[in-house]
């Protein structure tokens, strides 16, 4: 093994330490923005007669206006694993909510993710390979059009273009309107059809940056003198290009993946705005316009402990990729 | 040109012939002519070792020789023959079956020569699956037996390269070289960034693996006195050119180059009384401007009128021979 068990408590300690501070930063980040959760539910209802907004206010436990009391009750609560009610869609706990959108959320930005470091990866090996190539030429310049283009005016032209006009996808949400009576099959292919747009604005945009790491890593492998050597003994130019090239200069780019993937549970809120998709982003959205602090507590909490475990995991992956590194 | 300019040797048991060889460098402020006229041969089981200064493209020669060259480099004429057939022109795939197979390089960076992230028994195992029709298991069997040869141990095969020495790091890349019985091992300065004890022991090393496996070493270096002491006979590069050829023994006893005598007092003797080094003074020839006579003229102490004028031609001297006016009309050829 490459690292001592110490090292890995250590490694532990310290992701849990973190977590606890990003909760104490969640509890204090939708109380510092102003305004009044009760106040915000009362106007939206057109009921806001001060006694229902103080009827609400003792509903959702904010009576005592010491945040010392709260974030107690906060920290009492998260440590029982208890995230809160929603006050927004009351009574129902947080934490249904979020593991309600969540599959969706992680549906789109995952398959966003895995399909743009694919993608940039691959490119920027060849482009790189095949240096001022067709690949490298082609594939720079695209990638860098979209990656120059606002990202929300991209996703409106998307469904624009391929939504209202041709009406090639559906306009919005993560599945057909009707879903009983749907096979399986048809089930994923509704929700399959229904991805497309929001995962491709999403590799448009993101790929360039991947494939332009990944290339310029890949230059300075290449220009490498065991490069060389590795063409000196005979090797086809596949095993030079993947087990020597890329083997090497993908090492940089791996850090980059998987702290992408941590960030995969905060959703992605423009897309998921721009395509009524009913993942996190557009639920901690909402949440944010209502004051609804359990739900932006809960929302940004699960953000913060799956980048911490991504981190963590990258760490501990990456001695196994990089024989030069080792965790003491 | 025409004539033989290597005296020695009969024909059968050459496996390398260089002949009237021009390498350029097509760079942006024109073309660099980093090797002109390049004509020598190396036959079974012989060290030749080819000396000369930093940018005398002897680096150049060793790359061309392996079919390593790439743009901006480009061989202008001449022929490589390797057994006869002529490695010029050849195809990149052709050229990959006698890359290793037939001929193998072992680099200038002793310290970064292997990927830093395969196993050394890896690396050297890719080499022999790249050749031969075996599995990844018997090639690293092969490959631990080949570390064993050049006086490492077998476990060393799975080590990754910074766990050892730039000496080991060296003895495996050897290793590596040898897998595949080459006719020729091209050393390009194998020992530039390891202590002079380690430099001795790898040397020895190469001459009794050559005695063992018969190979041809072409060994490139700056340091003229690790050539006398290691190989058989000795080329001198000067600008891109050869302006000397002979034994070992010749050398050092005769050096017929005042550049190659030159290079003999820049370095201190081991032994004997204490005397002044002298460094050459001045600067090589700048090659985007060949000198039209003698490249060595401006820094000569013995230059002529003609010397800047005209090139001196190739004078034989027994087993030895040299491009100077100062030997015209000595020669025998």
């Amino acid at each position: 093994m490459r690292y001592s068990a110490r090292y890995l408590a250590k490694r532990v300690g310290f992701a849990l330490l973190t977590i606890y501070l990003a909760a104490t930063a969640d509890f204090l980040l939708p109380r510092l923005m102003g305004g009044n959760p009760a106040q915000a539910l009362a106007s939206s209802t057109g009921l806001a007669s001060p006694a229902t907004v103080a009827a609400i206010t003792k509903q959702f436990g904010l009576s005592n206006p010491n945040w010392g009391y709260q974030y107690g009750l906060y920290l009492w609560q998260l440590v029982h694993g208890n995230l809160g009610i929603s006050y927004e869609y009351y009574p129902s706990p947080v934490s249904t909510i979020l593991l309600r959108a969540l599959p969706y959320t992680v549906a789109l930005v995952l398959s966003a993710t895995v399909i743009s470091f694919a993608v940039g990866w691959t490119l920027g090996m060849i482009g790189a390979w095949r240096r001022g190539g067709w690949v490298d030429q082609v594939g720079v310049s695209i990638a860098f059009g979209f990656y120059a283009v606002p990202y929300f005016w991209l996703a409106m032209m998307l469904v624009f273009v391929f939504a209202f006009l041709l009406g090639w996808f559906p306009m919005g949400h993560a599945l057909p309107s009707s879903i009983t009576g749907l096979t399986p099959w048809q089930w994923i292919a509704g929700a399959v059809r229904h991805g497309i747009l929001p995962v491709t604005s999403l590799v448009l945009t993101s790929t360039a940056g991947h494939l332009l790491l990944m290339r310029n890593n890949m230059l300075t492998v290449l220009s490498d003198d065991y490069m060389q050597l590795a063409r000196a003994k005979g090797l086809k130019p596949f095993s030079l290009m993947f087990r020597y090239a890329a083997r090497a200069a993908m090492l940089p780019s791996f850090t980059g993946l998987m702290l992408s993937l941590g960030n995969v549970v905060g959703g992605a809120v423009v897309t998921e705005i721009v395509f009524s998709y009913p993942g996190i982003g557009l639920a901690t959205y909402n949440a944010i316009l209502s004051h609804d602090y359990p739900m932006i507590q809960g929302a940004f909490l699960m953000l913060a402990v799956a980048v911490v475990a991504a981190n963590l995991l990258a760490d501990l992956i990456y001695p196994l990729l990089d024989p030069r590194v080792t965790l003491q | 040109m025409g004539v033989a300019r290597t005296a020695e040797g009969s024909e059968r048991d050459t496996v390398l012939r260089v002949q009237g060889l021009d390498v350029d460098y097509l760079t942006e402020r024109g073309v660099v002519a980093a090797v002109r006229d390049m004509t020598f041969s190396l036959r079974a089981g012989e060290i030749v070792g080819i000396a000369g200064e930093s940018g005398c493209g002897k680096s150049t020669l060793a790359h061309a020789v392996c079919g390593l060259l790439h743009p901006p480099a480009r061989i202008r004429q001449g022929r490589i023959e390797l057994g006869g057939q002529d490695l010029v022109g050849l195809s990149e795939r052709a050229m990959r079956s006698i890359r290793w197979e037939r001929i193998a390089i072992v680099p200038q960076s002793a310290m970064n020569n292997l990927s830093p992230v395969l196993r050394i028994g890896d690396q050297i195992a890719d080499a022999i699956l790249a050749h031969r029709p075996s599995t990844r298991p018997q090639a690293r069997e092969k490959a631990r037996a080949l570390l064993q040869m050049v006086g490492m141990l077998g476990h060393h095969a799975a080590s990754y390269p910074h766990e050892l020495s730039g000496g080991m790091r060296q003895r495996a890349v050897i290793a590596m070289a040898l897998a595949l019985h080459p006719e020729v091992l091209v050393l390009d300065e194998p020992t530039t960034a390891l202590d002079v004890m380690v430099q001795a022991t790898i040397l020895g090393a190469i001459r009794d693996l050559r005695d063992q496996l018969g190979f041809a070493v072409l060994l490139i270096t700056h340091d003229l006195p690790l050539l006398l002491q290691t190989v058989d006979r000795i080329l001198v590069m000067y600008g891109g050119r050869l302006v000397e050829s002979g034994s070992a023994d010749g050398i050092w006893r005769r050096p017929r180059h005042p550049y190659t005598q030159a290079l003999l007092e820049a370095f201190p003797p081991l032994t004997g009384p204490r005397r002044r080094l002298n460094a050459i003074q001045g600067l090589p020839p700048n090659l985007l401007q060949p000198p039209v006579g003698c490249g060595f003229a401006p820094r000569c102490p013995l230059t002529m009128d003609r010397c800047e004028e005209q090139r001196p031609p190739w004078t034989i001297q027994g087993d030895a021979a040299a491009a100077c006016w100062r030997l015209d009309g000595e020669g025998e050829a």
